[in-house]
């Protein structure tokens, strides 16, 4: 039964080529963008490499310090006049007003003092992110992006090591002179890329680093491994390391022991901040240490909102209905037309019925029928899109950030497919299928 | 064979009700070519419909191999339909994006049959409408004969008892028509198929056992 | 003819209900596409004001310890040392914010009884040479400034039309501008966060604003003879890092900068209307299909109106009618939505791009519409009404 409605699908598809043709344009091209938007998401907030931990992580890449003062207003509510005297009821509401405020990421002496022994996080990883280095190679210029980090980030986030590995706590604590380099950078500096690399020494501003590791570049260009080359926090700049105050160039990532274990960690860091004592001469007196999960740390760098809930709103719901619009369009397309094919098919269907087809099998026909075009224009804009991204990705057209094309994306998409047919078959199928036989005889 | 009890059938527009049978007995015994007459608009294609379940009455009860009909929309219907009747139609029916063989076995898509007894069966009929030699062509690239002859082989396939033929010789010529009449004649005498068939020409009429005249949705004779 | 035509479209009522919906989706993609589109394009074309295809940009890290006359000392020391580097065409040193740098400092105040709201950028005296600027009047300010009564500012043209239209002269206003500064000069258009940015006021300061040794000037842009950028990146490098005793040096081509601070709005636009292009077509595609069914389903009909004297002209405007009919009821209701943006003030782009975007909206979906019907109608009508009315 099955392969008798395919061969009757391709036999229909093949003989009306001009609405084959239009229902694989509509098909092949929705899909195809469905397919990159997945991937483009993917590649932001999936759990590829080195953020397999996703769901086990809460990020606080800063702190805002505020100077709020109290703000009495006085609303009158009522006047009125009683024995020539003016009588008013009023509210006296006290509220927060913030003068001013600063943002951005921490010291290490205030991570180290406040955030370093979380009780409920498994580990830390602590990186700073601020600075670049320029450098000449036989007159050639490259400029790499350069993060300190300490020796748990490798555990926190699991970077794909191609060659070696990461720096140690030993490596930390000695202030070793180790840098971690992602694929792109050691073929730049290099020229090459191989085994024979770890160990090799490199000018990195006025300081020789030997590598220890190379890894692969993340997919996302993340501000939380957005590097080219990685070195032991503790070679920074010795003021850096000593600085008291709450502002300074490093962020923070927290591992918790389960997924709901980020809710401990995320209350705790606010019961610090909550407690937290500006010193005295401090021209402020509120502290905020941001802390979100990984999507909505996505969500707040993308729209550049500080509050996570808020910045998940305006992110993904603006995103959610702009991609029902874009893929309601050619599903009512495709309805459209099916529908008004399927008028042409009317006597078809009164002979089937005739000859004993019940109203399931008109039905199950239709929709296979609109199954088969779907997975035909599907595989076409899979092959689209595949290339499309090996395209973007080639000539980094997206800036940092690489379109991912994995397993996952592929799977998603084939789910997309089948819902997509059904979606655009079960109306049409289902005006089909009821079909009144003799008035569809009739003529 | 087929049996109606006082068969009323009402069509309702908007405005008017219009009596299209009115109070209609019949019985069809089994092996009978009965043959049903009478002006444009007078029911008979209603009456076949009604016969053939694709139609229901406002009226009356339909019994058919011995069984009353009471749902005429369920799945047991529509296997009835597909074991016990064939249905011949005045402008053909087929369907043109199929081939002629693909056109024969469709009533047997709708009941467990492999594909390989299918396009032997399918064959059969074709073989048996004197079409063997046209399996693989178009519905549109054949003569309006030719096209009568697959959809008898199609009524034929599933080897029912009972064919219904709504004018089948109505678009052709008398030529044509003459050799449609002897293919059912034939297989009303060698397989006992009951057959019953409207036309508008009394020379088919005449062949067959028995003339039914309706006028105005009432039996005239 | 009119009611003859919506009877028509009533009894149609399950046919036409999906082209409706499609020509609504369809108009509020396309309004708003159009609109983000003619916003921007208006941005693009208003023009930067000033030159960096040949300029590099170059920050660097001065000695914490320096004193104010440490730092000036430095400045003047590495500006011309730079200047002494084949190739190097003119030399200015820049405060915190950078051209396409993606920062801005914004000042207000209404003291003396009118807001004044400006961007602000900080510069050395050699900022308008280096930039090639343009000027409407005056000139930027130079080292006797340094010691008037009140510090320089030059302005853009933006801050000059949007506060003093009528002004005959800005030169030697001085206007309350984080404090009281005299104007020395006003150049033409000038913006500096990506060509999409808008045109608005914006004022230079000069040194004498800037608190020396707590945020000396780190910044540089370097003009190079065309054609010599990447020969100067090294020896630039070189002489920095000898001269500072730091390597936190980074120097960036300022154009290739440029195409990266335009990427927030080339990116999406592009997408966008890639998208919008193969939706369109998808779309007309399908009404071309929907349309050439409907309309030959009504054969009978075609040939019975031609019975009756209808010419085939006839014949196909009514088609035409009827589609655009339908279409007209969508576009309506799709109005009424798009209208509500501009009027709530839902989102911070001026109205007019929204009534631009609504029209062009409008203008595509009936041009589409009518040469989709138009198409199918024609050939219908050119039908045999005797062929037509003999196929029942």
């Amino acid at each position: 039964m099955i392969k008798n409605y395919l061969t009757l699908a391709l036999k229909v598809l093949r003989r009306k080529p001009f609405y084959t043709f239009i229902s694989l344009f509509g098909i092949s091209f929705t899909l195809m963008i469905l397919m990159v938007l997945t991937s483009l998401f993917d590649a932001g907030l999936g759990k590829n490499r080195p953020l397999t931990k996703r769901d086990y992580l809460v990020v606080s890449p800063m702190a805002q310090r505020l100077l709020t003062v109290p703000d009495t207003s006085l609303i009158v509510d009522t006047l009125s006049l009683a024995d020539g005297q003016l009588r008013y009821d009023t509210t006296e509401e006290i509220t927060e007003r913030t003068v001013s405020n600063s943002n951005g990421p921490m010291s290490y002496r205030f991570i180290m003092d406040n955030l370093a022994d979380l009780e409920s996080a498994e580990r830390v990883a602590i990186y700073n992110d601020g600075s670049f280095t320029d450098g000449f190679i036989d007159g050639r210029k490259y400029t790499f992006s350069s993060y300190y980090t300490n020796a748990d980030y490798w555990r926190v986030l699991d970077f794909e090591f191609l060659y070696g590995g990461p720096f140690t706590v030993e490596d930390v604590e000695a202030a070793a002179a180790k840098v971690v380099l992602t694929d792109r950078a050691a073929r730049e500096y290099f020229g090459t890329l191989g085994p024979e690399l770890i160990g090799r020494e490199m000018e990195l501003g006025r300081r020789t680093v030997t590598v220890a590791g190379i890894v692969n570049r993340p997919l996302a260009d993340s501000p939380m491994f957005a590097g080219d080359v990685y070195l032991p926090l503790t070679t920074i700049d010795a003021r850096a390391l000593a600085d008291t105050d709450v502002s300074g160039g490093f962020s923070a990532v927290f591992e918790a022991a389960t997924p709901g274990g980020r809710r401990a960690i995320k209350e705790e860091i606010d019961f610090i901040s909550a407690n937290y004592q500006f010193p005295a001469e401090s021209n402020y007196n509120k502290l905020e240490i941001m802390n979100a999960t990984v999507v909505e740390g996505y969500a707040m760098a993308t729209v550049r909102e500080q509050d996570p809930r808020k910045a998940m709103r305006i992110l993904f719901i603006p995103l959610t209905a702009l991609i029902l619009l874009f893929v309601a369009l050619p599903l009512i397309n495709l309805i459209n037309l099916n529908v008004s094919r399927v008028f042409e098919r009317r006597a078809e269907i009164g002979v089937r019925k005739a000859f004993g087809a019940g109203r399931r099998d008109i039905l199950l026909q239709f929709i296979f029928e609109n199954l088969v075009i779907t997975v035909i224009g599907g595989m076409i804009g899979l092959v689209l899109a595949i290339g499309l991204i090996r395209y973007v990705n080639a000539n980094d057209l997206l800036g940092l950030t690489r379109l991912s094309l994995s397993y996952r994306v592929v799977f998603y998409y084939l789910l997309v497919i089948l819902l997509f047919g059904l979606l655009s078959g079960l109306l049409p199928a289902f005006r089909v299928s009821r079909t009144n036989v003799a008035t569809a005889l009739r003529g | 064979m087929i049996q109606l009890n006082n068969i009323s059938k009402s069509y309702r527009t908007d405005t008017i009700e219009t009596l299209a049978l009115q109070h209609m007995n019949l019985s069809v015994p089994k092996g009978e070519f009965l043959s049903i007459m009478g002006p444009s608009g007078c029911g008979k294609s209603t009456l076949l419909n009604i016969m053939g379940l694709i139609d229901e009455p406002s009226e009356g009860t339909v019994v058919l191999a011995g069984r009353e009909v009471t749902d005429y929309h369920g799945s047991q219907t529509a296997r009835f339909r597909n074991e016990q009747l064939g249905f011949i139609f005045q402008s053909f029916h087929l369907i043109n994006d199929l081939s002629v063989i693909d056109n024969v076995e469709l009533p047997l898509l709708y009941r467990r049959v492999g594909g390989k007894e299918r396009r032997e069966l399918a064959r059969e009929a074709l073989a048996h409408v004197g079409l063997s030699n046209r399996a693989t062509h178009f519905p549109n690239q054949l003569s309006g004969g030719q096209k009568q002859r697959v959809a008898i082989a199609r009524a034929i396939v599933g080897k029912p008892n009972i064919i219904l033929a709504d004018e089948p010789t109505g678009n052709l010529d008398s030529h044509m028509g003459g050799e449609i009449m002897d293919i059912l004649t034939r297989l009303n005498e060698q397989l006992g198929t009951t057959i019953v068939m409207v036309t508008h020409d009394e020379r088919m009429a005449k062949r067959t056992h028995r003339l039914v005249r309706l006028s105005d949705g009432e039996r005239v004779s | 003819m009119l009611s003859h035509l919506l009877k028509l479209m009533w009894n149609k009522r399950r046919a036409n209900v999906l082209i409706f919906l499609e020509i609504l989706l369809a108009f509020i993609v396309l309004f708003g596409v159009y609109t983000f589109t003619l916003y921007n394009f208006d941005r693009y074309r208003s023009p930067l004001g000033f030159s960096y295809e040949h300029s590099l940009g170059v920050r660097l890290d001065l000695n914490d310890q320096l004193d104010s006359a440490g730092v000036v000392e430095a400045h003047r020391r590495i500006r011309e040392e730079v200047m002494n580097l084949p190739d190097v065409a003119a030399v200015t040193w820049l405060g915190p914010v950078n051209p396409f740098g993606g920062n801005t400092w914004q000042t207000s105040n209404d003291n003396y009884g009118f807001l004044i709201s400006t961007q602000m950028m900080f510069a050395d005296e050699h900022f308008a040479e280096t930039a090639e600027l343009s000027f409407r009047e005056g000139r930027w300010f130079d080292e006797s400034d340094q010691h008037a009564k009140y510090p320089p500012i030059v302005v853009n043209a933006a801050f000059r039309d949007e506060y003093f239209p009528d002004a005959p002269t800005l030169i030697d206003s001085v206007l309350p501008i984080n404090g009281p500064h005299r104007v020395v000069g006003v150049i033409g258009d000038f913006k500096y966060q990506s060509n999409f940015a808008e045109n608005v006021p914006l004022t230079f300061f000069s040194h004498a604003d800037q608190d020396r040794n707590e945020q000396p000037f780190e910044m540089l842009i370097v003009r190079t003879h065309p054609g010599r950028m990447a020969a100067v990146q090294e020896p630039l490098y070189r002489s920095l890092v000898e001269l500072t005793k730091s390597t936190d040096v980074v120097i960036w081509d300022m154009a290739a900068d440029r195409i990266k601070a335009n990427r927030p709005v080339v990116i999406p636009l592009v997408i966008m209307l890639i998208i919008s292009g193969f939706l369109l077509i998808n779309i007309a595609l399908g009404l071309f299909g929907v349309l050439f069914t409907q309309i030959n389903r009504r054969r009978a009909e075609i040939g019975l109106r031609k019975a009756m004297g209808a010419t085939p002209g006839e014949i196909t405007a009514q088609f035409v009618r009827e589609v655009l009919l339908v279409t007209a009821a969508g576009l309506l209701l799709g109005t009424l939505f798009a209208v509500q943006v501009p009027l709530l003030e839902l989102l911070p782009i001026p109205p007019k791009y929204f009534y631009l975007g609504a029209v062009a909206a409008i203008a595509t979906i009936l041009l589409i519409v009518t040469v989709c019907a138009l198409l199918p109608s024609r050939q219908a009508a050119r039908l045999h009404p005797a062929l037509v009315l003999h196929e029942e």
